[in-house]
């Protein structure tokens, strides 16, 4: 604690996830309420936004929870930090509810539980704690083009490919792929800036 | 078989899951042949992805979903207060709230589950 004390912010709120993440594997339930109380909003502000519907958000929120209670294992802190791979589960578990009822399928408890890969940050991601981090995310997609932000968001929040995507815009194919790669190498070069 | 060069534009897209099928299969391929720039630069794509997240302004969750965390078990009398307070979630919904909860109070008490 006390060491953990001299790190800079960003690291120490990195150092204490993976902390908590580690009890979680002992099944310390003091951990996971910590772990929760820290992430719910993020997590539920994601979930929120991709299923539009609050019932549905909150359910899948207690999914998102739940799997990480009892797949803790399947986070590597030595691969990665652990709130991008959070925010990806959650993405995945909204994506999939969004795709199985427009399939008009019910989702089951028993579904499969296969939890996304822990990617590695690079150097500079550790120089931002979460709050600087989403106002400097939030700041460089408003100064993309409308169409970039839109084809990303459409992807992102919607689950939509390229093609998808430029049907529902009714641009053409390499136009979207264009906005989408171009907005997101834009988000890439201000996010290296930061540091 | 693409080189790596070929797949250097759409490691983003891949990451971010708006490649169509083709595209999508031809990269898993490649990287199924143990590439490791190609593995190196989908972490940081989806890393970068993951990023978005952010752009959703956070919420706080209704008081359902807080009293399902597992700060304590719920009592009997609590798990009804719910079920008056949310008079239209559906059955399914409320079996799932109701199964965390449980899941939680076995926790508490060390029943495997």
């Amino acid at each position: 604690v006390f060491l953990a004390a001299l790190l800079p912010t960003a690291n120490r709120e990195l150092s204490l996830d993976a902390t908590l993440v580690h009890r979680l594997l002992q099944k310390d339930v003091s951990a996971f309420e910590q772990l929760y109380d820290r992430h719910c909003r993020t997590v539920y502000g994601l979930l929120l936004r991709i299923l539009q519907q609050a019932g549905t958000a909150e359910e899948v929120a207690q999914d998102v929870f739940l799997q990480l209670w009892r797949n803790a294992g399947q986070y590597d802190e030595s691969r990665g930090p652990f709130v991008p791979w959070l925010l990806t589960l959650a993405r995945n578990r909204a994506l999939d509810t969004l795709r199985l009822k427009s399939e008009r399928q019910r989702r089951r408890e028993d579904q499969t539980e296969e939890l996304p890969p822990v990617f590695a940050a690079p150097e500079y991601e550790k120089q931002l704690d979460e709050k600087r981090r989403a106002e400097k995310v939030r700041a460089l997609m408003g100064s993309l083009t409308p169409q970039q932000k839109k084809a990303i968001e459409l992807a992102y929040f919607e689950g939509l490919s390229h093609s998808e995507i430029a049907a529902a815009l009714k641009e053409p194919l390499g136009t979207v792929k264009s906005w989408i790669r171009n907005g997101l190498l834009r988000l890439k070069e201000g996010l290296q800036a930061t540091t | 078989m693409k080189n790596c060069n070929q797949f250097r534009e759409i490691f983003e897209a891949y990451a971010l899951g708006a490649l169509d099928a083709a595209e999508r299969i031809s990269l898993e391929a490649h990287l199924a042949t143990g590439c490791k720039d190609c593995a190196k630069s989908v972490e940081e794509a989806r890393w970068l992805v993951s990023q978005l997240a952010y752009l959703a302004p956070e919420a706080a969750p209704s008081d359902m979903l807080n009293a399902n965390r597992p700060r304590r078990s719920p009592s009997r009398e609590e798990v009804c207060i719910h079920q008056t307070r949310n008079p239209r979630m559906d059955v399914g919904r409320r079996r799932r709230s109701l199964s965390l909860q449980r899941f939680f109070s076995a926790q508490r008490r060390g029943t495997p589950q």
